[in-house]
């Protein structure tokens, strides 16, 4: 009987825990996504702006040397993408893959939604517009 | 007499064993399926959480 209480009191915390974390997981996805949608107006304008651009591992970047000492910009860079890890992070473990192979997706995603003037940095770490990428894969 | 035919019969099998070709076909399809299905999670995952980028340019465009 008392064994009995024990195991029930054990699998009762088992799932509590569980759900908790779940929550927390959840909770956690809400409140990036508030901050990143907060933030995308300003990050749509820095790509208009060719001030930043999309790496092929999901990440933004500021493209000129000379920006990269303009404060804010900085800061809308650094915050942007530790949301993005944490998120990538939380994607990886739902889905039982890597942060780095949710980023990659976000990549292709963001790439295929972007307009044609929008910068990508790519594998050779070099700038190119969507339009010249787009040509590059035609010709080869 | 016997043994010298069973050791050459022996042999005779070993040999055709060794030169018959064989063909060793590696079954990758579930790999390859694996890594679709997680790409599949992942990019609904995405999508369902970035939707708010759409509501926001759709928002813009009226």
């Amino acid at each position: 009987m008392k064994i009995r209480v024990q195991f029930c009191a054990a699998f009762g915390l088992l799932l509590l825990f569980m759900s908790a974390t779940l929550v927390t997981g959840q909770e956690a996805k809400d409140q990036i996504r508030e901050r990143m949608k907060e933030r995308y107006p300003a990050v749509v304008q820095a790509k208009t702006e060719d001030k930043i651009g999309e790496t092929a591992l999901g990440y933004v970047e500021i493209i000129a040397e000379k920006d990269a000492k303009i404060d804010s910009l900085k800061k809308l860079a650094i915050t942007e993408n530790a949301d993005r890890k944490q998120l990538y992070e939380i994607i990886a473990g739902d889905t039982k893959t890597t942060a780095e192979v949710v980023g990659k997706q976000n990549a292709l995603r963001v790439f295929e939604r972007a307009e044609d003037s929008e910068y990508f940095k790519g594998e050779d770490n070099k700038w190119r517009r969507k339009k010249d990428l787009k040509a590059e894969e035609k010709e080869q | 007499m016997k043994k010298l035919f069973a050791a050459v019969a022996f042999a005779g099998l070993l040999l055709c064993e060794a030169c018959s070709p064989t063909v060793k076909v590696k079954h990758q399809v579930e790999p390859i399926f694996i890594t679709v299905e997680v790409n599949i999670r992942v990019q609904k995952e995405l999508e369902d959480f970035f939707d708010f980028e759409k509501k926001i340019e759709n928002q813009n465009q009226q």
